[in-house]
């Protein structure tokens, strides 16, 4: 994109983008720490995970801060217009998932010790995996501002959705086999639940980059599985 | 929220806290023969700092900025009183040597003002009067100023030719070479780009903004996203009086005067 | 609303033909009127012009520019000496009157405004602008020919000094009022006392204009008859540099010899005329042309 007359602005916008890159890279991290985690009962990692959510929050407020600025002082138009408005969406998405990973942290210590079953674990690591690879694409067609890229992420959540259900199936009956799994799958539970929430987090960002790059909305509904509350009734 | 603008915030919108004052006003009151243009105006302007001064028409921002080289003195029956500190001298007493105090006060008007000679003449203008410079020392600084004000790869190979035959952003460029080629401590800008297009303005708010590291520069402008733009603190004004004036952040993002948020927000009268 | 078409919408009150017919024939009176009326004021200007050429041209001889005026009775001879005069009493004029009035016009535009004293030197010098010439010459006759005892080039000088500086401060003035101000304060604005910005920019700004004003007034002084009447006179004789004797100028040859009865003298008189009226016409061209360049 060719420079403005401005060369503030131009620095403006980049140390934006910046730091939204930033946040998703911290956020990447977070996620795959907090899996790690929970996976290997890593203590030392997940207290790292929850110390590093503050990070987050504090980018999420200096990238508002920046773009309420910029809104004020450039008051931008078209592309740069959506630029702003973006980092501000996709910074809210990132500072979520975040809170998302760390409350799997969270989980993670309150679950160790009461391995009892590692097949489910597996699963919820599976589900993990496919939510960082989303996520990673997602950021990366945000570096480069790749719709396809945007729409191929945004076509994919169903994916999650799907693997969270059979997740849930799965846990249900470890619970029925046995009460005491109860407090451990409850714990898996919504971990998996937090995954899938991060997935439409992600989703979001997909939609926002689309909105920077072409400038038209993505509708309404994308794809998606069959949620698991609807596989409970 | 809070915290806006206090770290990491772009750095052309940060004001400098550490900034020494560079103007310093008090008690300032200026008359147009017998109506008050201006009444008990306390503030201070900053070194190396853009200031914007807005307001409605009539409000006294080009008054007061016209206090400051004196220019009301041309006019027999426009005075001020009152105290304007520039480095330890007040200059509006008449102790001051006006033609000295505008030449480290420079000022750059609403239309350009290209003077009726070449391109280089009008540079070395105001180096002429005041200084003793070889032939050579005289180019370099006429090509330092035309660099800074980003016009030298324009009209490096027309110095000779009339100021007056460059386009109307070019003029102003110009202008601003010659007051800077002055190496003035301020610049004075009443309304620099309101007779230009918006690609001439939007070059000249760029240089506006690069020129301050080397000048404390104050503005008067019409047009308040420029202010929001390209300063750090912004004076509001209304019927000669100064209503607020702090940070350009506060001023536009949380004002504390009802009046002036009217005006910013675009709900006034 | 009969219309179905998409100027439908003008619906209304106006209607096309509201013009009513009484209207178009006063426009069609007026311009024919004013036509003819210019018609008028050209045919008369040709007709001048015309018998001008006619009869001065018959005497435009190489004789007119190398001999001098002939005596009474004597044949041939030519203008040499009264063009000559001419243009040095002319030139003389304006360069007395130039400095003068260029002065007092920069004073009048840039140091006087609102003063007293410039109010009255303007209303002085409009009064001047507008005085009979002869008065001029009168005056002059009063203070420089009657004391001295002569006739004088230098008197008849300064009598034409006098008619073309008042015309030379107005455009003077005029022309530095149209010199912005914010010239002058950007000027200022730089540290330039106003003697320097008056030099410097508002002479520089209004050069054209002022050239202009002092070719004009060339133009003006250069036919004046009634002043060089009472004060330089004439003189047959050739030419000879003395300035405190009369001198021979073209408007009092032509003056003289117009209403003598010998016909080389009146065809010298026409062929002056055509002189003069070229030499103005060629001034006035001229300063129109340095004005319309700026």
């Amino acid at each position: 994109m060719s420079d403005h007359i401005s060369r503030t602005f131009d620095q403006e916008l980049d140390q934006l983008r910046r730091l939204v890159a930033e946040m998703g890279g911290l956020s990447e991290r977070m996620l795959a720490d907090a899996t790690i985690a929970l996976v290997r009962e890593d203590t030392k990692r997940a207290q790292s995970v929850i110390a590093t959510d503050p990070k987050l929050d504090e980018l999420q407020r200096k990238i508002e801060d920046n773009a309420v600025l910029m809104l004020m002082r450039r008051q931008p138009v078209a592309n740069d217009l959506r630029e702003v408005m973006a980092s501000i969406r996709i910074a809210h998405d990132l500072e979520r998932i975040g809170d998302l990973a760390k409350n799997i942290a969270k989980r993670s210590l309150k679950v160790q010790g009461h391995m009892q079953l590692g097949r489910a674990m597996t699963g919820v690591e599976a589900l993990s995996r496919l939510a960082q690879g989303q996520l990673k694409d997602v950021l990366d067609a945000y570096a480069q501002s790749n719709d396809k890229g945007a729409l191929d992420v945004w076509g994919r959540d169903g994916q999650i959705d799907a693997l969270e259900n059979s997740l849930f199936r799965e846990l249900l009956t470890y619970m029925m086999e046995d009460p005491r799994n109860i407090t451990f799958c409850t714990h898996l539970l919504f971990c998996a639940k937090n995954i899938e929430r991060l997935g439409d987090h992600t989703t979001n960002i997909a939609e926002t980059v689309h909105f920077v790059v072409t400038g038209r909305a993505l509708p309404a509904d994308r794809p998606r599985g069959d949620s698991p509350s609807d596989a409970a009734a | 929220m809070s915290q806006m603008a206090v770290q990491d915030a772009p750095s052309a919108a940060a004001p400098n806290k550490d900034a020494k004052v560079c103007i310093g006003v008090k008690n300032l009151d200026f008359f147009y023969g017998s109506f008050q243009g201006l009444k008990n105006i306390n503030m201070n302007f900053f070194d190396r700092q853009v200031t914007a001064m807005i307001g409605p028409s009539g409000c006294g921002k080009s008054t007061l900025l016209r206090v400051f080289n004196r220019i009301y003195s041309l006019y027999p029956d426009q005075r001020a009183t009152g105290e304007v500190m520039l480095d330890g001298r007040n200059i509006i007493s008449n102790n001051v040597d006006i033609n000295e105090l505008r030449a480290r006060i420079g000022m750059v008007f609403q239309k350009p003002t290209p003077f009726p000679m070449s391109i280089y003449d009008n540079c070395a203008f105001g180096m002429r009067l005041y200084e003793k410079l070889s032939k050579s020392e005289l180019d370099d600084r006429v090509e330092q100023a035309l660099r800074k004000a980003a016009l030298w790869d324009e009209v490096k190979d027309k110095l000779k030719q009339s100021g007056m035959g460059l386009s109307g952003g070019q003029q102003q460029r110009m202008c601003i070479a010659r007051t800077i080629a002055q190496q003035p401590d301020v610049i004075l800008f009443d309304e620099p780009t309101s007779a230009l297009d918006p690609i001439s303005t939007g070059k000249i708010e760029e240089l506006i903004e690069e020129l301050r590291a080397d000048f404390s520069i104050v503005i008067v402008t019409h047009n308040m996203q420029q202010a929001a733009r390209i300063s750090q603190y912004t004076a509001f004004m209304y019927l000669g009086e100064l209503i607020e004036f702090g940070p350009t952040t506060k001023i536009f993002m949380d004002p504390e005067q009802k009046r002036t948020l009217d005006y910013v927000t675009g709900r006034f009268g | 609303m009969s219309d179905t078409t998409a100027t439908a919408g003008l619906q209304g009150q106006v209607k096309w033909g509201r013009v009513r017919q009484s209207r178009r024939v006063s426009d069609k009176v007026l311009r024919v009127f004013a036509t003819a009326s210019t018609m008028v004021a050209v045919f008369v200007l040709f007709w001048i012009l015309g018998m001008l050429i006619w009869k001065g041209g018959q005497g435009i001889s190489l004789d007119l520019f190398t001999k001098i005026t002939p005596g009474p009775g004597t044949a041939g001879g030519g203008l040499l000496n009264a063009i000559v005069g001419s243009i040095v009493l002319t030139f003389l004029g304006i360069a007395i009157a130039t400095p003068i009035g260029v002065m007092a016009g920069t004073y009048l535009a840039e140091y006087g405004k609102g003063s007293r004293l410039a109010d009255l030197v303007r209303f002085i010098n409009d009064i001047l602008l507008s005085a009979p010439s002869i008065l001029i010459g009168l005056f002059v006759y009063v203070i420089l020919v009657m004391p001295f005892r002569g006739y004088s080039g230098w008197a008849g000088s300064v009598a034409l000094a006098i008619i073309a500086l008042p015309v030379i401060v107005r455009t003077t003035e005029d022309m530095l009022r149209l010199v912005p101000n914010s010239l002058r304060e950007a000027g200022a604005a730089l540290g330039a006392p106003t003697s320097v910005v008056i030099r410097q920019i508002s002479w520089r700004a209004a050069k054209a204009g002022i050239v202009t004003g002092i070719l004009l007034a060339l133009a003006r002084i250069a036919g004046e008859t009634a002043p060089l009447l009472f004060t330089a006179l004439n003189n047959s004789f050739w030419f000879n540099w003395n300035l405190t004797g009369g001198i021979s100028n073209l408007p009092v040859t032509i003056y003289a010899f117009a209403s003598a009865p010998y016909d080389n003298w009146q065809q010298l008189a026409w062929a002056g005329a055509l002189l003069i009226t070229g030499a103005i016409l060629a001034l006035s061209i001229g300063a129109r042309s340095l004005l319309n360049r700026k």
